[in-house]
């Protein structure tokens, strides 16, 4: 088991519960004010440069993809077995946790870039097993190396080494090697005849460099008008394709046209982009965009509450899987991949679709459909209001007997819609939801949080979004009425019909009242933010980094307007790659 | 010498470890007069608070004594073991076996109350030592991060005098975040505060705090000196970087001399067997429903501790308790039904057994463990230690006021022990329990800056070592803003001023 799961964070506690105003609430500059509309129109303008960024490291993932491939390319038969070697010195370097403008929303892995004393330990040790490793028989050396690394002629022993140093090193070190290169590696084997202890050194000494562990640039041509700012090389162009769309290093393909040094011409580089992107290996990076920015991290496991009596009334005959909670989130990835890659969906599709993904039957349960074969056509709903991303079970589901109407229109709020929320009040920790089976979800949470203080942020622009979605249970399941049950003895005391209309102000100006998720929805992507907000987040995924919407403006604009045009997803999550700030970069201070 | 059963430290995890071993114990040493032992720096915090005071401290009555300080006038008492049947405590929350729990090492102990956080701060990471900033509910404009007091502890040239035998500057240990760096230790000016990644395993972390002897027969160098001169060969040389570039570089190359001196580390522990279990093995579905095996996975982490500081390998423990249920068998939401409830009967109940829990078996184990294990000098390895124990928050969860404080060990005679102290004004009140179930009444107290201020003090170091502000104690200090914090505009300048100073009742 992952300790991570064991582990979740506590998410902004007062925000789960209620927020009960008194304390001091007289004043009315304590009153937290609500937010303004995210940028969901940016502002390109001629001559603006991104921001200067530090030296970003590889994530933990694109370093061991890289490591393995790497292996595979020295020794191909053995080198799942040397990796499995390295398991417990691979285990010792720190995970990387979401990072980005809040860690929990559109937060990324790609964005850790923080470099700790057990990252340059654990890649040292790495790095030394694993030369190690590929030396540590004749027969292994001679494959690593050649025969010539491994024959008694001592006489071949430097020209084998250089070789090596060139061709494994040019992978290593995502450039070509040098004359200098070449002297700096193999000063560690001394002078020849080099034994495989030598060999080995030489191996651990790539395997740790700089440029092996950190995407190191130095650019290529200035461009004309703009300071500091340079195009890349066609290596490190090879490597930034590879490291978003793979987060690995560059194939033999990739790596030939670097080495021509036609990457840096658009018709090659675009058909690079394309190949690769249409590559099988850019599934796997889509789909953890898509699961790092829609993973709920509040969800309780849905087994946490088995055997409690309100828990087991609210479950009636159903009983959710240990693997019940997964499911829901491998769900989402597999809707958002389904119309990113296998068809030319859009993000409207991600809003409206009405198709189940579930491909566990546990999950299908809760849904009432059929098993999804991850092939053929996705069953559809039986109802028609469930609709969109906003109504899928991880989306909804709590893990406990009372849905978090709060928690929902949080997430909405801030991982779909891009908007910042201020902190809850000191006291909003008083009046935990607490089923009484009296009242329902949103009753509670209603008189908990839309008075006093808390009423600025409650009333306006969190609670509406979560009761939208008041129509399905804490597992998920569609529902026309909610049971009321004391949360105490399980008790069912009697049911009320749910309600789910209420006025989201998706954007502040925005008084309407919506009739449930589905207008919601609309409302979403009819006033653009919901695209802004695709553009920024997967602009942070794509460049590790937090956008900066001022001096990154033309990127983000030129995926807002694709996803405002209706271009297909997969276009647009290839497009970023052509966008000038995938190809250049501001070496300023 | 005799190796007594005393001086044979076997974990459960199945290592045993010699103690004869430890140099300061070492014969030659105590002919020629034993030296003090090193300090040691021990700081637990676990989450949420949400303990009555009544459930945390022993009787009013038993503060005996006052003094006048910071404007009026702070209390304290002798800290009295009472033994009922088989078991022995302070308070209902520090309470363990008799026969474990003894008056000998409640006399070790300090149990304070009234330390404030003087802004609101609701969840947070670091601020149990001094770093602020990571924070849930904090909305302190200019807030900045900092590094926790035992990572300035840890690279701070008079705690570590000497660094012959050290392979890790601080054993960061349990879940989530607690201690925080700097990104390039040897240049804090020009870094970045950054969070230390926690071990959750106490095999892991002995591998990293066990070095075992060299093979005579390894011959050959490590490359860490060639892969610095890579780092440094590209820093300096001809290509294009930008400034913040060389920045990461520099931090990089940092790392990489600190591998280089724990390279040439020279520390013996003698013959130590590996553990055979480690805690991860411990995890399951279930495993915050099974007390018993919280109580395995700590006494499993606090063996390991213990052989980083007798080997001298380490000198440095911060331990995170990184979830709310720790020891209770409660099923549910714990974070929303038990600690945010935690005023109402049942839920308190759940919570002191599970604090009463931690109590018994992570924090009097450890401190057992190190009374265990004799210095050079006549005392014992708690001796030498500065350890605490505090929660998140204070006795109303995400609120830093009255947040408690228990202390084991005396810093080499820094400290005096055995004392119940109350901090609290009582004329000033921060909750006044009026909507409280249980009508918790908080007074407001003295900064938690002087409280950290103190412990640096108690590792040797001076104000000037640590203060980011002269007279600050440890840490930034914001003054809270929101009208509804219940501590808006009741710290006196008085309060203030003394932050900078040693805690009364505390120094020997």
């Amino acid at each position: 088991m992952q300790s991570r799961m064991l582990f979740p964070p506590l998410l902004f506690g007062a925000l789960v519960l209620g927020c009960v105003g008194k304390l001091g609430g007289d004043d009315p500059g304590d009153t937290p004010t609500p937010p303004g509309p995210s940028t969901s129109a940016f502002a390109c303008k001629a001559g603006l440069t991104p921001p200067s960024v530090p030296l970003r490291r590889l994530s933990r993932l694109q370093y061991l993809n890289t490591l393995g491939d790497l292996l595979k390319y020295a020794l191909p038969d053995e080198a799942a077995a040397v990796m499995t070697g390295l398991d417990p010195l691979v285990a010792a370097i720190p995970i990387d946790e979401k990072q980005g403008p809040s860690k929990h929303f559109g937060g990324f892995t790609r964005l850790a870039q923080a470099v700790s004393q057990e990252q340059v330990e654990g890649s040292y040790a790495v790095a030394n097993a694993a030369g190690a490793a590929l030396t540590s028989t004749p027969t292994r050396l001679a494959k690593v190396a050649g025969a010539c690394a491994a024959d008694a002629d001592a006489s071949n022993d430097v020209a084998c080494l250089d070789a090596f140093i060139s061709s494994f090193g040019e992978r290593a070190l995502h450039r070509a090697i040098t004359s200098d290169d070449l002297a700096f590696y193999k000063k560690v084997a001394g002078a020849a005849p080099f034994d495989a202890a030598d060999w080995a050194d030489v191996i651990g000494l790539l395997l740790a460099a700089p440029e092996f562990l950190y995407f190191v640039e130095s650019g290529k041509d200035a461009v004309a008008g703009s300071k500091d700012l340079y195009t890349m090389s066609a290596y490190e162009l090879a490597s930034r394709l590879s490291y978003h769309f793979w987060q690995t290093m560059p194939d033999e393909e990739l790596l030939q046209h670097a080495r021509s040094g036609d990457l840096t011409q658009d018709a090659v580089f675009e058909a690079q982009v394309h190949r690769m992107f249409t590559d099988p290996r850019t599934r796997t990076t889509i789909g953890s965009f898509y699961d790092e920015w829609l993973h709920r991290d509040d969800v309780a496991e849905l087994t946490s509450r088995l055997g409690t009596p309100a828990f087991d009334t609210l479950r009636g005959k159903f009983t959710p899987d240990p693997t019940l909670r997964e499911s829901m989130f491998t769900e989402i990835v597999d809707m958002a991949t389904h119309y990113s890659l296998d068809t030319k969906g859009t993000l409207d599709d991600l809003y409206t679709s009405r198709k189940s993904f579930a491909k566990d039957a546990n999950l299908a349960a809760v849904y009432g459909v059929p098993v999804w074969d991850g092939k053929g056509e996705p069953p559809s709903f039986v109802e028609p209001e469930r609709q969109g991303l906003l109504t899928r079970a991880g989306m909804v589901a709590t893990g406990s007997v009372n849905t978090r109407p709060v928690m929902k229109g949080v997430f909405i709020r801030r991982a779909l819609l891009c908007d910042e929320l201020p902190p809850p009040p000191a006291n909003a920790n008083a009046k935990p939801l607490e089923p009484t089976g009296d009242l329902t979800a949103r009753e509670e949470i209603a008189g908990l949080t839309e008075t006093g203080i808390c009423a600025g942020c409650h009333a306006t622009v969190i609670n509406a979004l979560g009761y939208s979605t008041e129509n399905f249970d804490a597992i998920g399941r569609f529902r026309k009425n909610e049971l009321l049950i004391d949360g105490m003895t399980g008790v069912l005391k009697g049911m009320k019909p749910v309600n789910t209309s209420a006025t989201p102000h998706v954007v502040p100006t925005d008084d309407r009242v919506a009739k449930d998720s589905r207008e919601v929805s609309q409302w979403m992507l009819s006033s653009g933010k919901a695209q802004a907000c695709f553009a920024r987040v997967y602009f942070r995924f794509t460049f590790g980094r937090a956008e900066d919407v001022t001096q990154d403006a033309c990127a983000l604009a030129d995926l807002d307007a694709e996803l405002e045009k209706g271009t297909d997803l997969g276009a647009v999550l290839a497009r970023v790659a052509l966008s000038p700030a995938f190809r250049q970069r501001n070496f300023g201070e | 010498m005799d190796i007594s059963r005393r001086m044979l430290l076997r974990g459960l995890g199945g290592f045993a470890l010699a103690l004869p071993f430890l140099p300061s114990l070492d014969g030659k040493e105590a002919k020629a007069g034993p030296p003090a032992p090193p300090r040691r720096y021990i700081a637990l915090r676990t989450e949420h608070g949400g303990v009555l005071g009544s459930n945390l401290y022993p009787d009013e009555a038993t503060l005996t004594k006052s003094m006048p300080y910071a404007g009026y006038n702070v209390r304290r008492g002798d800290l009295k073991l009472s033994v009922s049947g088989s078991r022995a405590g302070l308070s209902p929350t520090l309470t363990a076996g008799s026969d474990r729990f003894t008056a000998a090492l409640a006399a070790k102990m300090n149990l304070i109350r009234g330390l404030d956080m003087p802004f609101y701060i609701g969840h947070h990471r670091g601020g149990s030592l001094g770093n602020y900033k990571d924070s849930d509910q904090a909305n302190i404009v200019g807030m900045m991060p900092a590094p926790t007091c035992d990572q300035v502890l840890a690279w701070s040239p008079k705690f570590y005098d000497n660094l012959s035998t050290i392979l890790m500057r601080s054993m960061v240990v349990g879940n989530g975040k607690l201690s925080w760096g700097w990104s390039n230790p040897m240049d804090p000016a020009s870094s970045t505060v950054q969070d230390i990644q926690a071990t959750d395993s106490s095999l892991a972390l002995f591998n990293k705090i066990y070095s075992p002897p060299m093979d005579p027969g390894t011959k050959r160098p490590p490359i860490a000196d060639l892969v610095l001169e890579d780092y440094k060969r590209l820093r300096n040389g001809s290509r294009r970087l930008s400034g913040d570039d060389k920045k990461r570089l520099d931090d990089h190359i940092s790392r990489l001399d600190e591998l280089q001196r724990k390279l040439s580390v020279s520390a013996s522990c003698g013959n130590v067997q590996v553990p055979t279990k480690d805690s991860t093995s411990l995890y399951s579905d279930t495993f915050f429903r099974e007390p018993d095996k919280h109580k395995e996975y700590w006494q499993l982490m606090n063996d390991v501790i213990v052989a980083g500081l007798v080997c001298d390998t380490s000198r440095i423990v911060t331990v995170h308790a990184g979830a709310a249920d720790w020891f209770s068998d409660y099923v549910g939401d714990w974070h929303h039904e038990i600690a945010h409830e935690s005023h109402k009967p049942d839920p308190q109940k759940v919570l002191l057994a599970s604090k009463q829990g931690f109590f018994e078996w992570v924090f009097l184990d450890l401190m057992e463990k190190l009374e265990a294990v004799p210095e050079a000098n006549g005392g014992t390895l708690l001796d030498s230690c500065m350890m605490f124990w505090t929660e998140e928050s204070g006795p109303y969860t995400h609120d830093p006021i009255s947040l408690p404080v228990l202390t084991a060990g005396g810093a080499n005679g820094f400290l005096t022990t055995g004392s119940y102290i109350d901090y609290g004004n009582q004329a000033v009140i921060g909750h006044d329990g009026k909507d409280d179930p249980a009508n918790e009444v908080t007074h407001i107290g003295l900064l938690y800056n002087q409280f950290l201020g103190t412990t640096m003090q108690a590792m040797g170091l001076a104000p000037a070592d640590y203060e980011q502000t002269p007279g600050t104690g440890y840490g930034p200090f914001y003054d809270e803003t929101a009208t509804w914090f219940a501590g808006y505009g009741k710290y006196t300048d008085k309060v203030k001023k003394a932050a900078g100073e040693i805690l009364p009742f505390l120094k020997a």
